[in-house]
């Protein structure tokens, strides 16, 4: 493993949560930093919606609470803007969030055909969990990713050119952990995760903007 | 081509108009009018007579945008365009189509959009009948939909706070509501959520929308989508009567709409006084009508045998008579004391006030019922109005937290302090709801607010003993005006100070020094005396307090007022406290409580249960059934707001009139009949026998009163009151651009519905012409100015030099023992509150805040049971804490009598019989642990636990 790549398993990897469903110890150290991001308190809001789903796998009460509290805002205000985001879980979901496009092209591909396939084979419809809180299916609209249609995201994770075949061993990949690596839990964004370096040995915002540059898009 | 022709004419006007640069002047639907500079369209269109539909748009809040309902044609370098008019400012030769077919079109298309998802469920709504979707839809709708599909569906209502249901079907996504709570109250508990049609008005998952102002979105929300509670299909619009009047409930004075259905009171809306509240209420005034109809009191009731029992009025008032007779044949004045007043009208208070001095002769009067601080010196200082106090430079707050006590003040403050308008300097024990906004804050333990203002006001001090962090002290003084190297004479040019009791368990005397020498050092300072009782300011202007006679001069001044009501008392006179102490002592043989209820009301509990106990004759003047009341010898049952006329003065010192809705029940009274039946009864009859009669008394004999009687201010000009006294104090509205009375349909929906079914309404701005023009000649005014106002320099400034000390007696600091704080909020229990079904579920219990460190201390931890004591009493109380609190400080609230919740905590640790026969009353009430003499109280503090107790 290389340097980079081990930076990006131990960033991507679920931290414990806090028992009250609030911000661990290191989440609440990492809302800091991305406050101190910004020149209003309140701009961090979505970025630290993030960092609390990324604890828990989805948004929860206590955590809205204490991003209100943070951010010198009302919780309301914090529900409010979570619930415009279909990114943002205001329910419990499965480790693995399945976003399946059905905009035109992935349509055409025969997003629909590849949709109930789905639905089939993990026994749920749109919007649903599987009882043992393994996955969760979504319709999404485009995800930018045409080219490859259709597709659908797990864990803001793309896979394309899919059919029921295709779709039927990512599931089992996914169940069985080969894809631990690759697919990260829900809700954990290197986009947040990487404010400040976990790296041994680097300290600071000097190795977070290095590290933001040789990590790119993906 | 019509264009070129039009822009020429724009040219010549605006060469016309360019002189003055305030001023721009524009072309709405082909007429020449002039705006101010900064007039948003629709306002200067509504000003010329153009009503343009609106929504989202309220006068007292920002634009938005949001429903573009406001859409007009407006010239652009590119021709016409459709744009809000609500959101954008006049320019310079604007031309606007208001009603252009274009405009039309955009219009038509709005409303047609905004109800393609409103249920039209308007039958059932009690919005219907002043609805400003129905009226706007009819006069600029398209009058047909060609929605077919299934519209949106969501459950109704849902309970969004205690007070408030929201139903999101009916909503049309205006913002009034999330705004106003965000906005204008500081309480932004509900908010958008959801996206595109399923937008909807939310609150958070835990916190619901319990603001103390919830009601205004439900006055202002122009659809049926927000309900109140109390007044949920109980009427409809056009059932309702309606009465403009002004609300008594703290001396704010908020102007509002009494609306009857059937005979009783159904709701209060606020009325748009610009001056005072500006539309708004806080909830426990507009839904304190359901007060009317329970716990009243119907009939005169006198002890016979131990027991209350309904009795004629003649012999009610023989009763009465017959005891003040005997008391005055003992000999001495103060025989007689009375107390209480400041829930009466300015005329029951004046016969009031007329019969204790003038026919008991009894200086033992006072309607304060001790949290003021000194009534003298309150009605002496140069007094800011509201305007001048939210318009100031700095404000001071050296008083309780508004929001709690004066609740429409704090709603006048934050929007301003939001904006940064005004800098906020706090001198307060504890933190109030405004401080997160404040430019600076000085923590006060309880008893040293004198040296705190003796070291801020003395420039020539590098290093304040009292205030630690110097850096503040400096950013203070300058906010203060007291670093400017100018004259003496300038100093605390726009700054108000507003003052008041921040804590009843700490003697008055501090206030009142510290108020004294900030007065003689700041000359230019403003003062808003932050007497919170209804009309309080009213009852002390009549002469309803210690050395003072109406008007609101002092003994020394009285000789109007002697000629009228022949010999006054000489004996030196005495406050709340002083009168009970008498009347523990048995010192008094009657006392009168008007409308008073010092048994729950009063700081010193210890002392008020003594003093009723010892006072042999106690007649009672209530409209409820009061704890104070049922200990009464005999209860004279009286009228409530709503069901009398009169004037009233508030905070400020604005007269404006109540007035009668519904009729007072079975055989209540106004208190000022009763006053002048005792005084005939005593032979000594006034010779008044109307409300009006006495009102051109008072404007005779009260020099403050000069040219202000209640029929004079039953003018329209004058809806909304005058300030007294007339042509001293003038109103002045810096920063507001409303020139002209407006009603606006839409800001207010209840109001204008109303006002189409034939009640008058009408409010708005008062010229300061009017008020001076012709209503006191020249002469006259001069000697007003002269005469009546009790001077600052009549009092005599003790401060430092006469303590003979050196400083303010400081009570000696024990480590080991915490200063109290006493300070009230605002559902407590208040006869209003808990004769109101709605409201008394909101008080909340009893409980102790502690710093951090000393529930360390006394091993208490949040949420447990601490047993307070102090004086020889104790209370048990919860403990909460608040880790912004200073330590040595605890905090508890005032009139909170039931355990509540702590019942199941209390049963748990008493299950032990032999607590329950050691007879230990366990009450919560904070009243008890204060001595009214003390200068601060000092509670020792340890966990309640009734097994040790037991042993």
């Amino acid at each position: 493993m290389t340097e980079k790549d081990n930076y990006l398993a131990k960033i991507l990897e679920r931290k414990q949560p806090s028992d009250d469903g609030g911000f661990s110890e290191e989440g609440l150290e990492r809302a800091k930093a991305l406050i101190s991001l910004y020149p209003k308190k309140r701009s961090a809001l979505i970025p630290l919606c993030h960092l609390a789903q990324g604890e828990h796998g989805w948004l929860t009460e206590r955590s809205m609470e204490e991003i209100a509290e943070l951010l010198e805002i009302s919780v309301a205000e914090v529900s409010g803007t979570a619930s415009f985001y279909d990114m943002l879980h205001l329910e419990p979901v499965g480790n693995y969030v399945i976003s399946v496009c059905t905009n035109i092209a992935c349509m055409l591909g025969g997003a629909y055909e590849l949709l109930e396939s789905i639905e089939e084979r993990l026994g749920i419809s749109v919007g649903q969990t599987t009882l043992d809180m393994q996955f969760t299916l979504e319709e999404a609209e485009c995800l930018g990713a045409c080219d490859t249609a259709p597709c659908l995201q797990v864990n803001s994770r793309f896979f394309g050119n899919l059919d029921a075949v295709a779709f039927d061993k990512l599931v089992t990949d996914l169940a069985s952990g080969a894809l631990a690596g690759v697919v990260p839990p829900h809700g954990v964004l290197s986009r947040v995760q990487r404010v400040f370096s976990l790296m041994s040995g680097e300290q600071g915002e000097a190795a977070a903007s290095n590290t933001d540059e040789t990590l790119g898009q993906k | 081509m019509t264009d070129t022709v039009k822009n020429d004419s724009h040219d010549i006007a605006g060469a016309e108009a360019q002189p003055d640069s305030d001023t721009v002047s524009l072309i709405i639907d082909g007429r020449q009018v002039t705006a101010h500079k900064d007039e948003l369209l629709i306002e200067a269109a509504e000003r010329h007579g153009i009503f343009i539909p609106r929504f989202c748009y309220h006068p007292h809040m920002d634009p938005v945008g949001m429903c573009r309902m406001c859409l007009v044609e407006v010239s652009s370098p590119r021709g016409f365009s459709l744009q809000p008019s609500c959101y954008l400012k006049v320019q310079e030769n604007m031309e606007v189509k208001t009603s252009s077919e274009k405009a039309k079109r955009a219009q038509e298309g709005v409303l047609e959009l905004l109800l393609i998802n409103h249920p039209l469920d308007c039958p059932v709504c009690d919005k219907g009948g002043e609805c400003p979707l129905q009226d706007q839809d009819m006069s600029h709708g398209p009058g047909e939909s060609r929605f077919i599909e299934e519209k949106r569906h969501f459950d109704k209502p849902v309970e969004i706070g205690p007070l408030t249901y929201l139903d999101r079907e009916r909503c049309i996504q205006c913002a009034r509501c999330t705004r106003f709570a965000a906005e204008i109250a500081g309480d932004p508990q509900i908010d958008f959520a959801g996206r595109g049609d399923q937008t909807i008005v939310a609150t958070s998952p835990t916190q619901p929308f319990d603001s103390y102002f919830s009601g205004n979105t439900v006055q202002i929300c122009p659809v049926g989508a927000l309900t109140s509670k109390a007044y949920r299909f109980k009427s409809r619009p056009w059932d309702l009567e309606q009465a403009e009047t002004t609300c008594m409930l703290c001396s704010v004075g908020c102007r509002q709409a009494a609306q009857s259905s059937a005979g009783a009171l159904v709701r209060y809306l606020g009325i748009d006084d610009v001056n005072v509240n500006q539309s708004w209420l806080c909830d426990k005034g507009r839904y304190s009508f359901e007060a009317l109809q329970n716990g009243r009191i119907l009939a005169p009731l006198a002890r016979h045998q131990g027991r209350l029992e309904p009795v004629r009025w003649a012999d009610a008032l023989a009763d009465v008579t017959a005891g003040i007779r005997s008391a005055l044949s003992k000999g001495g004045n103060d025989q007689i004391a009375v107390i209480g007043g400041s829930k009466f009208v300015n005329e029951d208070a004046y016969l009031w006030a007329r019969l204790a001095k003038g026919v008991l002769g009894s200086e033992l009067v006072d309607a304060s019922m001790g949290d003021d601080f000194n009534a003298e010196l309150a009605l002496a200082l140069p007094r800011a109005t509201i305007n001048e106090t939210v318009n100031a430079k700095t404000v001071v707050l050296v008083s309780a937290d508004p929001k709690e006590e004066l609740p429409v003040l704090y709603l006048r403050l934050y929007p301003q302090l939001a904006k940064g308008k005004i800098n906020l300097i706090e001198i307060t024990p504890t933190r109030t709801s405004l401080s997160s906004l404040a430019k600076a804050r000085i923590d006060v333990r309880p008893g040293e607010l004198f040296s705190v203002i003796d070291d801020l006001l003395d420039t020539t001090k590098d290093t304040a003993g009292t205030i630690k962090d110097a850096l503040q002290l400096q950013n203070v003084r300058e906010m203060l005006t007291l670093s400017d190297t100018g004259s003496q004479e300038d100093r605390g040019q726009g700054v108000v100070f507003v003052i008041g009791r921040s804590n009843l368990a700490e003697s008055p005397v501090y206030l009142e020094e510290s108020v004294k020498l900030i007065a003689a050092k700041m000359a230019k300072a403003k003062f808003l005396p932050a007497l919170r009782r209804g009309n309080i300011f009213g009852a002390l202007d009549m002469g309803l307090a210690p050395n003072l006679l109406p008007g609101r001069v002092n003994k020394d001044y009285g000789d109007i007022v002697r000629r009228k009501w022949g010999t006054l008392p000489e004996a030196n006179s005495h406050g709340t406290t002083e009168i009970l102490s008498r009347c523990a002592k048995g010192e008094v043989s009657v006392l009168i409580l008007l409308a008073s209820d010092p048994l729950s009301d009063f700081f010193d509990q210890s002392l008020v249960e003594k003093a009723f106990e010892n006072t042999p004759f106690i007649v009672a003047l209530a409209s409820h059934e009061d704890p104070s009341a049922m200990r009464a010898d005999v209860v004279l049952p009286i009228c409530h707001l709503g069901e009398m006329n009169g004037t009233v003065t508030n905070i400020e010192g604005r007269v404006s009139t109540v007035n009668q809705k519904v009729m007072p029940p079975a055989l209540a009274r106004q208190p000022w009949i009763i006053a002048s039946d005792i005084a005939r009864l005593l032979d000594e009859p006034f010779g008044l026998s109307s409300l009006e009669e006495i009102s051109s008394e008072i404007s005779e004999i009260a020099l403050a009163y000069k040219g202000v009687s209640l029929s004079s201010l039953r003018a329209s000009s004058r809806r909304d009151g005058v300030v007294v006294p007339l042509g001293v104090t003038g109103v002045s509205i810096k920063g507001s651009k409303r020139t002209t009375a407006l009603l606006d349909p839409i800001a207010t929906p209840g109001i204008a519905s109303a006002e189409e079914q034939g009640a008058p309404m009408k409010s708005g701005y008062i010229p300061e012409s009017f008020i001076t023009a012709g209503e006191t000649d020249e002469a006259g005014r001069t000697s007003l100015k002269e005469r009546s106002l009790v001077s600052i320099d009549t009092l005599t400034l003790k401060g430092k030099q006469d303590m003979g000390l050196g400083v303010m007696p400081e009570p000696k600091s024990d480590k080991h023992t915490l200063r109290l704080v006493l300070k009230r909020d605002l559902y407590d229990m208040s006869t209003t509150v808990l004769n109101s079904p709605t409201m008394t579920p909101l008080v909340d219990e009893q409980e102790i805040s502690l710093s951090k460190a000393d529930a360390e201390r006394f091993s208490l931890t949040e949420g447990s049971l601490a047993k307070i004591a102090a004086n020889d009493q104790q209370i048990v109380a919860k403990v909460k804490i608040d880790s912004l609190l200073r330590a040595g400080v605890a905090v508890l609230k005032a009139n909170k009598e039931i355990v509540g919740s702590y019942d199941a905590a209390l049963t748990k640790s008493e299950d032990d019989k032999a607590t329950e026969d050691s007879g230990d009353q366990i009450t919560t009430r904070a009243e008890l642990l204060i001595d009214a003499f003390g200068l601060v109280t000092e509670v020792s503090i340890e966990p309640h636990d009734s097994a040790k107790e037991s042993r």
